[in-house]
């Protein structure tokens, strides 16, 4: 019900202010350069354990931050 | 309860070094909704160090002056997060489901919203 | 002072509960079962003031309140009214700890928080203030008759909330007349006549000398075997400690079988900065193994059932709750899962466990399965508290579409008009004299910055570089799969700075997705979104220019041209473009003057036959010049080739979004297209089957009957079929031909005149 993100701008608020913004751009695992290009969206890791986010802050600054979840109990740090 | 008003808003997008060195008019609230971004009340805006900067004269918000206690009462009802015990101080997020900014001062308090979320957000917190 | 129960009036005594009303009375809430006074079982539930399933001991009884009891049925029916319930407001309240439960233990634990320096809730039940669920990052929910508390603690949530008497299960477990001590102890104090009592436990911890007026005749250490009666007990089988079994008649059976902790808030907030203390943190004592008798009356769930499950292979707490639904009614397992963890130890400790490896890894004696918040029944009212649903935002025209009789709908996201009652009259206005309609919704954004240009050249699939400062140009906008994501303009205003536009259901993911690539390519630039701060309108018709010179527009613009005007007074952002087919006019303004520069037009435009229009005009002057609509007619697997819009992509450019995607899919072979059709009226739906040869092809996009043209234009995704696409076609089982678009002026004079 409350999870809660911490906006570096504008501090620690509610998981429902944000949007969730994937994984960023092309995962690390993902080294010819034309498949980085082309299969961002489709090859996910998809790992039991922590994981980079982008989340947008979409009632706040409205900007995008980073955070690194644990997809296993939602443990967020920066 | 007051009515909700448009505010005479200067929106300001600069690099966030230019923005910190600034001197703002000190009449004028300048209210820093993000490392890059200010939102000034007053249609006076001085001039900033980054050429390339935005700097629009901004109509899209509204808001009212309220008693402290008036917002406190608001947040206790619609805000899942705590105002900060500091004053004046300026916040930002979502209160009764709209998103929202808040100058606070020790006796009042300048609530915002976009004016597109006015008649709702007075609607839901009784500032019709 | 009485409550009403069944329409019969019952006196209650100030500070009773409504059990004890009920009870006093000779009543009883529904047809039985153990009784607890204390909120833990299920077996006083009744229906209060219109609610079902109240636990009527924790009620305070009030005059006039309207008590509905259910005397042959294990629980109260749920309404069949669809009346709303009140609305019930929430609390937010923050502190550093939050304490629930104001016993002993409670009270030792919120002084010493207290004297540590922390900021203390209390939250306790004899109070009225019933805890329901605790959340993550930490949230404790609880509900009080002035509305729900919805309190966020930031150090720790402390539980004590004590512990609560074992329930027997015997035969005849459902009968009234059987109560735990404490019941009997507060009941007889109460005033409550319980007859001829007979006390049965399990040890010797049952001390009731404080309650004189109860008529006790017998106390036994031992194990109820049967309660007898029909609806309410007349005798106890009872085995005694010397192993011999007796039958006593009575009126009341107090059994006493040892606590077990009120531990469901605990168990709900694993990994949570959540502590039980007291009784609610002690051993749970373990009943005899239930042998018959119901073992969960929430779920129905006798003995013998849990015997079925087990032989079915069933041995873990979680799976056997699973499999019979056991703990998962209205009291959560308080009253089953002493008796279950009893049930499999004793099962599992007489299993043969090397012929059952699964059942040797199993504990003795297994923990009780996971909690869930919330362990209250809750109103729809209760849940919703402080709760907001999503506010769907307002162009500043709003208030002057409802005074001009707009019928209004939500779409793209905002309130917008449909139409103003003669979408006909609408239609005509735009064709042949002049109309204006609200785009405010319209997505908005400016970019500027040294890598302006650099940015929106990687961004964009045209090339950005070619476009003169005060000239606008339509744009696909494309993802990295190569897929159209949305459309709109890029207007130069400067070398380094660009305003870009976008529709109205794109513009939310708009600036999020400018933002994003800014950040990834480490551009310098700067962001603004003023879709919400500017109102737009758009002037639109062949009398359209002549309007605007009344209204003050000095200068001549040029198609895809835009500028700055004062007109009505009102500083506009003008620029010179067409969606409808005919001469269009969108005015920027800033949105606080959006009324103002409406009715001015409106009122200048009164002579030349000026009408506003709504969307649905808008989407059937666009169709006619085969206008897509991103979302209505694309697909999330449209590209550019599939769409028929290859000449708004420069694949000469060096690099853009989506370019290698696009270069892939350039390779595979075209399966299906995007393309107009017409017929007569009527107009299929949109959505309609598309047919070719008796063979599925495709599906109607869009659709409309063209008053100019006198015929019904479409567009449709239709497949190839041998390599081509065919030209004649079934839709709604009738004739229907394929056709390039535009439908309407195939030469744009009429926009560009």
């Amino acid at each position: 019900m409350s999870i809660q993100i911490s906006c570096p701008h504008c501090g620690k608020r509610p998981i429902e202010e944000f949007t969730y913004g994937e994984i960023p751009r092309v995962p690390d695992h993902i080294t010819d350069p034309d498949a980085r290009n082309v299969d961002r969206v489709f090859m996910y890791t998809n790992p039991a354990g922590v994981q980079t986010e982008r989340w947008f802050h979409l009632y706040g600054c409205r900007r995008w931050l980073t955070v690194r979840r644990d997809t296993r109990d939602n443990q967020m740090s920066e | 309860m007051p009515k909700l008003n448009y505010l005479p808003f200067t929106r300001i997008v600069a690099t966030p070094a230019a923005l910190d060195v600034t001197i703002w008019p000190t009449e004028a609230l300048a209210l820093r909704t993000a490392a890059d971004e200010v939102l000034l009340l007053s249609s006076a805006p001085p001039t900033l160090v980054d050429p390339h900067a935005i700097v629009v004269p901004d109509s899209g918000f509204v808001g009212a002056w309220l008693p402290a206690e008036a917002v406190q009462a608001i947040f206790e009802q619609h805000c899942e997060w705590a105002l900060p015990a500091t004053r004046s101080v300026f916040v930002q997020g979502a209160v009764a489901g709209i998103a929202a900014k808040l100058w606070l001062e020790a006796e009042r308090g300048l609530l915002i919203v976009p004016a597109a979320y006015g008649h709702d957000f007075a609607e839901r917190t009784g500032l019709a | 002072m009485n409550i009403i129960v069944n329409t019969m009036p019952v006196a209650f005594e100030a500070g009773d509960s409504v059990l004890v009303a009920l009870q006093r009375a000779g009543l009883h809430p529904n047809r039985g079962g153990c009784l607890c006074a204390a909120g833990d079982c299920p077996h006083c539930l009744a229906t209060v003031n219109g609610v079902a399933y109240v636990r009527t001991c924790q009620t305070l009884a009030q005059p006039g309140m309207i008590v509905e009891s259910f005397p042959t049925d294990d629980y109260p029916h749920l309404p069949t009214n669809t009346q709303r319930g009140p609305t019930v407001s929430a609390r937010n309240l923050h502190c550093d700890v939050v304490v629930i439960g104001m016993g002993e233990s409670g009270q030792v634990a919120a002084a010493a928080a207290t004297a540590a320096g922390k900021s203390v809730i209390t939250l306790d039940d004899k109070v009225g203030q019933e805890v329901v669920g605790i959340y993550p990052e930490l949230m404790v929910v609880a509900r009080t008759s002035a509305g729900m508390l919805h309190i966020h603690a930031h150090d720790e949530v402390v539980v004590a909330t004590g512990a609560a008497e074992i329930q027997p299960v015997a035969p005849g477990n459902h009968l009234r007349g059987i109560v735990t001590p404490r019941a009997a102890a507060h009941l007889a104090a109460k005033g409550v006549a319980l007859g001829r009592v007979v006390v049965v436990e399990s040890g010797d911890a049952v001390d009731l000398s404080a309650s004189p007026t109860l008529n006790i005749i017998a106390h036994l250490k031992g194990q109820v075997l049967q309660f007898e009666g029909l609806d309410t007990l007349q005798a106890v089988v009872v085995l005694d400690e010397n192993g011999h079994s007796q039958r006593i008649e009575c009126d009341t059976a107090v059994v006493w079988l040892g606590l077990t902790p009120r531990d469901l808030l605990v168990r709900m907030a694993a990994g949570l900065k959540v502590r039980a203390v007291g009784d609610a943190a002690r051993e749970a004592d373990l009943p005899p193994c239930p042998d018959a008798g119901m073992v969960c009356s929430c779920s129905n769930v006798s003995a013998a059932d849990l015997q079925r499950v087990w032989d079915q292979g069933f041995h873990e707490m979680e799976l056997v709750k699973r499999a019979t639904l056991v703990g998962t009614g209205p009291c959560q397992g308080v009253v089953c899962v002493p008796h279950m963890r009893s049930f499999l130890a004793t099962r599992t400790a007489a299993a043969d466990s090397s012929a059952n490896p699964d059942i040797a890894r199993l504990s003795k004696v297994q923990a009780p399965f996971t909690a869930r918040p919330v362990v209250r029944q809750l109103t729809l009212g209760e849940v919703a508290a402080g709760a907001h649903h999503h506010a769907t935002p307002r162009t500043g025209l709003d208030a002057e579409h409802r005074r001009l009789g707009a019928v209004m709908d939500r779409i793209g996201g905002w309130w917008r008009p449909w139409h103003y009652g003669n979408p006909l009259a609408e239609y005509w206005a735009v064709r042949e004299a002049v109309s204006i309609g609200d785009v405010s919704t319209l997505g908005k954004i400016i970019v500027s910055g040294p890598d302006a240009l650099a940015f929106l050249e990687r961004l964009y699939p045209t090339k950005v570089s070619s476009i003169a400062v005060g000239r606008s140009r339509y744009v696909l906008i494309l993802d990295e799969r190569g897929y159209v994501m949305d459309d709109g303009l890029i207007c130069k205003d400067s070398d380094t700075r660009y305003t870009l536009t976008f529709t109205s259901g794109g513009s939310s993911h708009a600036e999020m997705w400018l933002r994003d690539w800014a950040e990834g390519w480490n551009m310098d630039v700067r962001i603004l979104n003023q879709t919400m701060s500017l109102g737009a309108i758009n002037v639109t018709g062949p009398l359209a220019t002549q309007l605007l010179q009344r209204a003050g527009l000095t200068q001549p613009y040029k198609f895809m041209q835009h500028g700055h005007a004062s007109i009505a007074d009102v500083p506009c952002r003008v620029y010179r473009l067409s969606f409808t087919g005919e001469v269009s006019y969108e005015l920027h303004h800033p949105v606080d003057q959006s009324a103002k520069l409406w009715r001015t037009l409106m009122t200048l435009g009164a002579d030349l036959g000026i009408r506003p229009h709504g969307l649905q005009t808008l989407l059937q002057l666009r169709l006619e010049k085969g206008h897509v609509i991103v979302g209505q007619d694309t697909d999330f697997d449209s590209t550019p080739r599939r769409i028929g819009m290859e000449w708004a992509l420069r694949m000469d450019k060096a690099d853009f979004l989506g370019k290698p995607a696009i270069e892939r899919t350039n390779k595979t072979v075209l399966d299906k297209q995007l393309v107009g059709f017409e017929m007569p009226a009527p107009a299929p739906f949109e959505g309609a089957n598309i047919m070719h040869e008796g063979e599925y092809v495709g599906y109607v996009t869009s659709s409309t009957y063209s008053p100019v043209l006198g015929k019904v234009v479409m567009l449709g995704w239709l497949k190839l079929v041998n390599g081509t696409l065919p030209s004649e076609v079934m839709i709604d089982g009738r004739p229907a031909r394929r056709v390039d678009v535009p439908f309407y002026d195939k030469e744009g004079a009429r926009a560009k005149a």
